[in-house]
């Protein structure tokens, strides 16, 4: 099972990733736009992997409440909860 | 007004045999086959089952970690050749990021492997969110010359060519014309394939245009031997700086050669099959010549296109016999794909590195597996050894599906 801490590491390697930069760069009270200059193609390849790596379905509005590394993190963290909750 | 002349001033090439160009060099005189059973997929159950390849393409010393996933293979190939041949060039191009330097590589099958992978995607998941957003822009043609003009800020004129096997020195072509015109003062340019894919490679063999001769990979592609029997696919990158004479002498560089002149034409005969008389392949040289306004005797050298398929190399004989006529039978000729394969539209392009080098070198690299002489291809082909000669003039010839064909005269500065 996910714990909260492998989603959080999981998803900071994602956008270094992205970022072609090391996950240790990546704080998570960084801003998404401001901070880490991610373009609306960025966005795109981070919901992919996001949907890919957890087996979500992120619809399209969820995807403004994405301001923090933090605020991704604590969605992926409920909706993996909500996927866990329903198959227990 | 006389026309601007246009030199070669760095050159830049990744393949099955070596990466960069004192490496390639010394293989390709070593007469080193880079041919041998594909690795990158299971191939046992196809006709062809050799190739080319890469292979350990050390892609991590120069992509910054996570670039690789936003650059297909024939990109990143391209990529690497221009890095070595802007160093080779001894140029900076963000310091001279400029209009005036412009960028054109030919490619036939551009992001081939992402459109595989993707499709095979969407077929297994039946779910189109899980094909990538990042797709198309790493599948299409025109990524390998956008991603180096990014790189590298070159804001001129940016061109993509995919004429199948003629790609790479239609690209050379064009950036001749390009700065003949006065357009730009440098270009970038060459070709680049990235094709050894399941879908791709089982295709050709359909097409039954591969070499079977599975069990000894490194003596399938013989050219212009009697019992060639088709090319093995390869892949691999060429990029050469072009610029004026002034520009390269302004910077006090070394110059490789002179691209003399260069010819495109369409046989407007067969999709797949050359006019097999020659007359097509002989009008293109015939062209390129005029347009170098150079004499048929002066020509010392021709790359050809040889790419060990029986129809091929008959045709490109009879075309030279029939251009040069007795001369033909005094120039040398080898082929370069005995030794990396065919790599489709890079071809043009790493074969017009060869004759750069081999002008300044003064020594012509084998055609190896030549074993079997053929007595309707009785020219020399520089069988097997590498030899010196002093060359002057070199034709490159390349030959594309849907009869597009094109030729490069390069010339040794005087």
């Amino acid at each position: 099972m996910m714990t909260g801490e492998s989603i959080e590491a999981r998803i900071i390697a994602g956008l270094a990733k992205i970022k072609k930069t090391k996950p240790e760069t990546i704080q998570k009270q960084a801003s998404l736009i401001e901070d880490l200059a991610i373009d609306s193609l960025d966005t795109l390849d981070l919901i992919f992997q996001l949907e890919e790596e957890f087996h979500i379905e992120i619809p399209e509005e969820h995807q403004l409440r994405f301001c923090t590394v933090q605020d991704v993190i604590t969605y992926v963290q409920e909706r993996v909860g909500q996927t866990v909750a329903r198959s227990a | 007004m006389s026309r601007r002349r246009v030199v070669i001033t760095g050159l830049g090439v990744v393949s099955s045999i070596a990466l960069g160009k004192e490496a390639f060099w010394r293989a390709l005189l070593a007469g080193q086959s880079g041919i041998k059973r594909i690795r990158s997929f299971d191939a046992s159950l196809y006709a062809s089952q050799i190739a080319g390849e890469i292979l350990d393409f050390p892609a991590e010393e120069f992509f910054p970690c996570g670039a690789i996933s936003r650059l297909s293979r024939a990109s990143q190939l391209a990529l690497v050749a221009s890095q070595m041949a802007l160093e080779d060039a001894h140029f900076d191009c963000k310091i001279r990021e400029t209009d005036r330097i412009g960028t054109v590589i030919g490619t036939a099958l551009g992001g081939a492997e992402v459109y595989e992978n993707q499709l095979r995607r969407l077929m297994e998941t039946n779910n189109p969110r899980r094909v990538h957003p990042l797709s198309v822009p790493l599948i299409m043609a025109n990524a390998p010359a956008a991603e180096i003009a990014i790189r590298y800020g070159l804001k001129g004129p940016n061109m993509t060519f995919s004429t199948a096997c003629s790609s790479g020195a239609h690209a050379i072509g064009y950036a001749l014309d390009l700065i003949r015109s006065g357009r730009v003062d440098i270009m970038m340019a060459g070709g680049t394939e990235a094709c050894i894919v399941p879908g791709v490679v089982a295709g050709f063999n359909s097409l039954r245009a591969l070499s079977m001769h599975n069990n000894e990979p490194e003596r399938a592609s013989r050219p212009f031997d009697r019992t060639r029997d088709g090319f093995a696919i390869g892949e691999g990158a060429g990029v050469l700086i072009l610029e004026t004479l002034e520009s390269a002498k302004q910077r006090d560089v070394h110059i490789y050669a002179e691209v003399a002149g260069y010819a495109a034409a369409c046989e407007a005969c067969h999709i797949v099959h050359p006019e097999t008389t020659g007359t097509e392949e002989a009008r293109v040289m015939e062209l390129a010549l005029k347009d170098a306004e150079i004499p048929t005797g002066q020509v010392d050298y021709i790359n050809t296109h040889g790419t060990s398929t029986v129809l091929n190399d008959l045709t490109e004989t009879n075309a030279i016999k029939k251009l040069f006529g007795p001369h033909a039978y005094r120039m040398s000729l080898n082929s370069t794909k005995s030794m990396i394969g065919h790599t489709i539209g890079a071809a043009g392009a790493v074969e017009a590195i060869v004759c750069a080098l081999t002008l300044e070198r003064k020594v012509l690299h084998p055609t190896i597996n030549y074993e079997n002489s053929d007595p309707d291809c009785d020219l020399d082909y520089t069988p097997n050894h590498a030899r010196e000669k002093d060359v002057h003039v070199a034709l490159s010839n390349s030959f594309g599906f849907g009869s597009n064909n094109a030729c490069l005269v390069m010339k040794a500065l005087s």
